[in-house]
């Protein structure tokens, strides 16, 4: 009795494999890789037929094929080789905006199972121009748009990939370029797994690398990212789904924002995480920010290996209160160890296309913030085996944060300012600064700092609890009195 | 003795003026060639400096220059070296937009002036013409548009205009948003040795010679989306006087050699000598007088088209001619052979010509004057032309009656076009308006049969054939001939 | 009764102010020919329905396109020299009850498609698309000639098409079915073993100054029609239809 189920289970694996095994040429299809044919038709087509086929891969060969959005339905896989170019129309006008997500895209999956793109071809939206051209059709008052920032707003243009509800997903080896909004989403997905790709989404504003918005069994393995906007970003739109289950594996990114991010939009939360050995360089803000500011949840959080050169901020941890709707949002049990930061006095992403703003003026070097709000604070966050080395040189006649309880207190608590390091100008620190939080440990953590500066090495304020074992050092000398405590209690220093 | 003293002052001023000529590097002024960094200040510069110091060559070697407008000066040469690529930029701004006629490379009243070399002008015509088109669709600056395209303010790959001495060498010009290239009022011109290869956008003409003297464009080849070899008068009171056109090929979704449309002052002494026109969608060579200018003292010899839609079209009009009446007057058209498309030849070119003027079988060559004012001394010596014949009745028909001959509007005010009147009543020649009309050793060859005769000649005073045959499939029959005169033939009526 | 007159001649006079006139450069259509404007002509057409009907208006040049879909009240002009082109990828024409046709019209009404322009269905390439896909067993598309057609009506009324050259066309010039008041007048049509016009349960359909100057059939009647009208259409032969 038991057997016929354990074969049935084997039947359907294998028939599964076979109608994967499936090779469809895109070239049969008429799909043209000329660079000039718009392929949207075709491609559409050809992925339709191989679904109702019960499925197959999709393959193009070397060659510049342009097309607008088109959908990737349940079973199929595009298989981009090595010189297959899939170029975005550069018309705004052979952009869908799907109904579900309501969101412009190149390809979409809207509640597809077995689906992937594959290869080591090359995705690129051309995202500049098109935007460019949809800027224009705004101005000619054929296209209606606010016009934020002087620009379309993100979802009137078109991203290089949206998948929603989609299950078993395969994102592999491909390269992902110039999209005219965010690189990739994947919304409410379940079992995601992307893994070899290259990321190069610098082409115009709100480039993300990649967004993962509420997904469940996500693993983002052996990636690179070089984004204008955040690289590896996951967000919580929805107020009653979470993104969870989620391993985050030797990656390398590089931001004019942040690298790794959770927020900024963060209704339901972000749970069970993983992060292993992500080498972070050249980016604009912090390496890690965790944002629950929209009633959102962070628990149960392990970033265990990181490297961050010339990076603008190392940590940034924050609960907020922007969109919360009376949701209230905790972030809890997270540890982050083995981490090696270089923050430099100058812009980070100088020279990239699309750097980040220079804001948040005037501001000495900002420290690694942990800061929660008075009535919902950050708990039991574990920092280890961390070396911080930052420029130091903080000028108090350029801007000045004192330590006297007035001038603590007169911190803003900013709960619904959109979240960033630098938010609050000028902190009281230079190496950690700390507010609204109960047991903060440092196991093992050093500070380093080449020219004095004004400030104390660790602010906390409002603080209950935490074991601290950290020391600092200006160029190799221990630095004595090198903390302030304000309204905290229970800190146990070494 | 005296002289001799003057020639030597003359031999050393010379001597002094090519060692003055001195040389300067595009690098010297920091012009880059990245293909990304915008010379247009740094390229004039040098063209300035050169220019105050007496003058010299600016050269270019391999790499893409972006610029926009350059405005050229006395005693300036730039040398183009090959593989050096002078690249128009796609922001209508950096163009002078502000005067009429704006220009990549513009002049006016700069004399001794060169452009030469193995290397490349790109206008990016079609991107400029965009964005040009959207600034204009966004409100921010105004131009009518014609047939929804920008009128005026397309930048041309070059314009000159009242220059001497100016020459063009070798040099390669691609893709302009208007007319390629412009030589207004210029007077000892030598065009050699260039490649024109612009169907980037609609209008864009070859080569325009206006009321230019002295004027020589040779050994040149033209691909173009408009006119190939233009020749225009723009000023009722100037003229187009000694051109000598020799050795060019070209291709045109228009006409491949053109008189014309804007044709204000006039044409003399025109000499078209061994040029070869091909996939050419009108007229292999169009001579159109609408605007009350004269044609006079005109020379063709040894012209070869192949699939082309129209051979000859000689056409008096009045169009924009203020009471004055145009002219065309001893033409000598010899040794050529042409052959007429059955379908569309600019098929498949970027920008092909529109199809128009239906319903209408294959056009007949035309002269057309108008009542008062015939076509003068016009003589077709040893010509041979193949038509493709075919003609449908059922879809376009003429017939060859005094009353349907009549019929055919005399159409003086429109835009001069072969196919302007539709169907025709003649395959080979049609003839209206016209005196003094020799036909000597012409052979007429038809693929298909016809329902046309092949001659039609109506109002000409004075025409004579001499051994005029026809080949091929048959006609209707060879000559009607309605309110004309045969004379005998007769000597040259231009003496060369 | 005057009061009512005014408001006819202010009802009309509305529909003068709405029915605009738009150039097909302003939504970025490209007359070079390879430029795909399927997406910028649908935009066009529904912007202009959206703003309460008008024509959208094709000067010379050579217009590439895919199926685009007519709505009420919009009109098409190809002035003398506009080419609108049809695509030569049969995927590139939308499929409706099992038939392609690169323009469509279901359920529409006060729709013109006018001017001295001409729709050339580029018919060698497009067969040649097609016969590659049927040997692939790719497609499900019958070779039966009014399957692929260049203009698809149905369900739809007051409907003109005027003055147009239509060259090398797919297989059908003119699909109707289920039409009411619909009026082909001084085309010229050109669709060597292809079918001119197939009118299907619709009532008041003219035929009218139409040239046939290459058909293999210039006008199928099939089940159900009403007062259809010929006059003055010919054959390349000068014959009536």
């Amino acid at each position: 009795m038991k057997i016929l189920p354990i074969f049935l289970i084997i039947i359907q694996a294998l028939t599964f494999r076979l109608a994967v095994a499936q090779d469809y040429k895109a070239m049969d299809f008429g799909i043209n890789g000329d660079g000039q044919a718009l392929n949207t038709r075709s491609i559409q087509a050809a992925i339709d037929y191989i679904t109702n086929k019960g499925g197959g891969t999709l393959r193009f060969t070397p060659g510049n094929y342009v097309t607008g959005s088109f959908y990737l339905k349940s079973n199929v896989t595009l298989h981009l080789e090595q010189g297959a170019n899939l170029l975005g129309s550069n018309n705004p006008f052979d952009y869908h905006k799907d109904t579900v997500v309501n969101w412009q895209s190149m390809i979409y999956a809207i509640r597809q199972h077995n689906i992937g793109i594959v290869g080591k071809g090359t995705i690129n939206g051309r995202g500049f121009q098109t935007a460019m051209n949809a800027l224009q059709n705004v101005h000619k008052g054929i296209v209606q748009d606010e016009l934020k920032l002087d620009r379309l707003r993100e979802w009137n243009r078109p991203e290089n990939i949206y998948f929603r509800e989609c299950k078993h997903v395969v994102i592999k080896d491909i390269t992902l370029r110039d999209p005219g909004s965010w690189n990739q989403t994947y919304d409410q997905c379940e079992d995601l797994h992307v893994e070899g790709i290259y990321v190069d989404s610098k082409s115009y504003w709100n480039n993300d690398g990649i967004d993962v918005v509420d997904c469940k069994n996500v693993v983002i393995r052996n990636c690179f990212f070089d984004a204008a906007d955040d690289a590896i970003c996951f967000k919580s739109h929805d107020a009653n789904a979470v993104c969870e289950n989620v391993l985050v594996e030797n990656c390398t990114a590089r931001s004019s924002a942040s690298a790794l991010k959770f927020g900024t939009v963060s209704r339901g939360g972000f749970r069970n995480f993983v992060v292993k050995n992500l080498v972070v360089y050249d980016t604009y803000r912090s390496a890690i920010t965790f944002a629950a500011v929209d009633g959102g949840f962070v628990e149960n959080i392990l970033v265990d290996g990181v490297r961050s050169i010339n990076t603008g901020n190392v940590i940034f941890l924050r609960i907020g209160d922007r969109w919360s709707k009376g949701k209230k949002p905790f972030m809890k049990n997270i540890t982050i160890r083995n981490v090696y930061a270089e923050v430099p006095a100058n812009k980070p992403d100088l020279g990239y296309s699309y750097e980040g703003p220079v804001e948040d003026m005037p501001r000495n070097i900002s420290p690694a913030s942990i800061i929660g709000l008075p009535d919902h604070k950050i708990e039991n966050v574990t920092l280890e085996n961390i070396e911080m080395v930052y420029p130091g040189g903080g000028n108090a006649l350029y801007a000045y944060r004192g330590t006297d309880p007035k001038s603590l207190d007169g911190i803003p608590e900013m709960a619904n300012a959109y979240p960033e390091f630098s938010q609050f100008k000028e902190l009281p620190a230079w190496g950690l600064y700390i507010r609204h939080a109960k047991q903060i440990n440092l196991k093992n953590v050093s500070f380093r700092i080449k020219n004095t500066d004004y400030r104390p090495t660790i602010v906390a304020d409002d603080l209950e609890g935490g074991v601290w074992d950290f020391k600092s050092y200006l160029n190799g000398q221990v630095l004595k009195d090198n903390f302030h405590l304000h309204q905290s209690k229970e800190i146990k220093t070494n | 003795m005296k002289i001799n003293i003057i020639m030597v002052m003359i031999f050393l001023c010379g001597g002094m003026l090519t060692l003055n000529a001195k040389e300067y590097n595009a690098s010297l002024f920091g012009i880059k060639s990245n293909g990304t960094t915008l010379n247009t200040t740094s390229i004039q510069r040098a063209i300035d400096f050169i220019h105050e110091q007496g003058g010299g060559t600016l050269r270019f070697y391999v790499g893409r220059y972006l610029t926009g407008t350059l405005v050229m000066k006395e005693n300036v040469h730039i040398q183009l070296e090959e593989g050096a690529i002078l690249v128009g930029s796609t922001n209508i701004y950096d163009y002078n937009i502000d005067v009429p006629n704006c220009a990549l490379i513009y002049a006016n009243g700069a004399n001794n002036v060169t452009i030469k070399g193995k290397g490349v002008i790109d206008g990016q015509g079609r991107e400029v013409a965009y964005t040009l088109l959207a600034q204009i669709q966004s409100g921010v600056l105004k131009d009518p548009l014609d047939y929804d395209r920008p009128r005026n303010r397309r930048p041309k790959a070059i314009y000159m205009r009242s220059c001497e001495n100016v020459r063009i060498h070798g040099i390669t010009i691609r893709n302009s948003a208007d007319w390629v290239q412009v030589y207004d009022q210029c007077v000892n011109t030598v065009v050699d040795s260039i490649t024109v290869d612009s169907k980037a956008f609609w209008n864009n003409d070859g080569i325009d010679i206006v009321d230019c003297r002295n004027f020589k464009l040779l050994n040149s080849f033209i691909d173009a989306s408009d006119d190939a070899i233009c020749l225009k008068s723009h000023d009722a009171a100037k003229i187009c006087e000694d051109v000598e056109i020799r050795n060019c090929t070209a291709r045109s979704s228009a006409n491949g050699i053109k008189f014309g449309t804007v044709s204000a002052g006039g044409y003399k002494n025109i000499k078209i000598i061994n040029n070869k026109v091909y996939d050419t969608f009108r007229s292999a060579l169009t001579i159109a007088t609408p605007d009350g200018g004269l044609v006079e003292d005109i020379f063709v010899d040894s012209l070869s088209a192949f699939n082309t839609g129209n051979p000859f079209y000689l056409r008096i009009g009045a169009r924009w001619n203020k009471g004055r009446t145009g002219a065309i007057n001893n033409i000598l058209i010899q040794n050529v052979k042409v052959e007429v498309a059955k379908d569309k030849p600019d098929s498949g070119y970027p920008y092909e010509g529109p199809i128009e003027d239906n319903p209408r079988n294959t056009s007949p060559s035309s002269i057309v004057g108008l009542k008062d004012a015939p076509i003068r001394n016009v003589t077709f010596r040893n010509i041979e032309i193949t038509y493709p014949g075919g003609a449908n009745p059922n879809y376009a028909y003429r017939g060859t009656s005094k009353a349907e001959l009549d019929s055919i509007p005399e159409m003086e005010a429109a835009y001069p076009e072969f196919s302007q009147f539709k169907e025709l009543p003649a395959w080979g020649f049609y003839v209206r308006h016209a005196e003094n009309i020799h036909f000597d050793r012409v052979v007429l060859k038809l693929k298909e049969k016809e329902y046309r005769p092949m001659l039609v000649f109506d109002d000409v005073n004075g025409y004579s054939l001499s051994q005029v045959k026809q080949s091929g499939a048959k006609g209707k029959k060879e000559l009607v001939a309605v309110d004309s005169k045969k004379i005998k033939p007769r000597a040259d009526s231009i003496i060369r | 009764m005057k009061k009512y007159l005014f408001l006819v001649f202010l009802w009309a006079s509305c529909f003068r102010l709405f029915a605009q006139d738009y150039n097909a450069s302003l939504f970025g259509c490209k007359s070079d020919g390879i430029t795909n404007n399927t997406g910028s002509i649908q935009y066009a057409i529904d912007y202009i329905a959206k703003k309460g009907g008008g024509t959208l208006h094709f000067y010379v040049g050579r217009y590439l396109t895919g199926s685009f879909s007519l709505k009420s009240n919009v009109s098409i002009e190809l002035h003398e020299g506009a080419v609108l082109l049809g695509s030569s990828n049969v995927f590139d024409y939308s499929s409706l009850n099992g038939k392609r046709a690169l323009i469509t019209a279901v359920g529409q009404s006060n729709i013109q498609i006018k001017g001295k322009g001409v729709i050339d269905g580029q018919q060698h390439l497009l067969q040649t698309h097609l016969t590659a896909l049927r040997q692939k067993g790719y497609i499900t598309l019958s070779d039966q000639p009014e399957d692929i057609s260049l203009i698809y009506l149905q369900d739809s009324k007051q409907i003109q098409v005027k003055g147009i050259m239509q060259l090398n066309l797919p297989g059908a010039a003119q699909f109707v079915d289920r039409c009411e008041d619909v009026t082909f007048q001084g085309l010229d049509i050109n669709c060597p073993g292809g079918i001119g016009v197939y009118v299907r349960n619709s009532n008041k359909v003219i035929l009218s100054n139409i040239f046939f100057r290459a058909i293999e059939r210039a006008l199928v009647e099939s089940e159900g029609n009403q007062g259809l009208t010929k006059e003055n259409s010919r054959l390349a032969n000068g014959k009536s239809i």
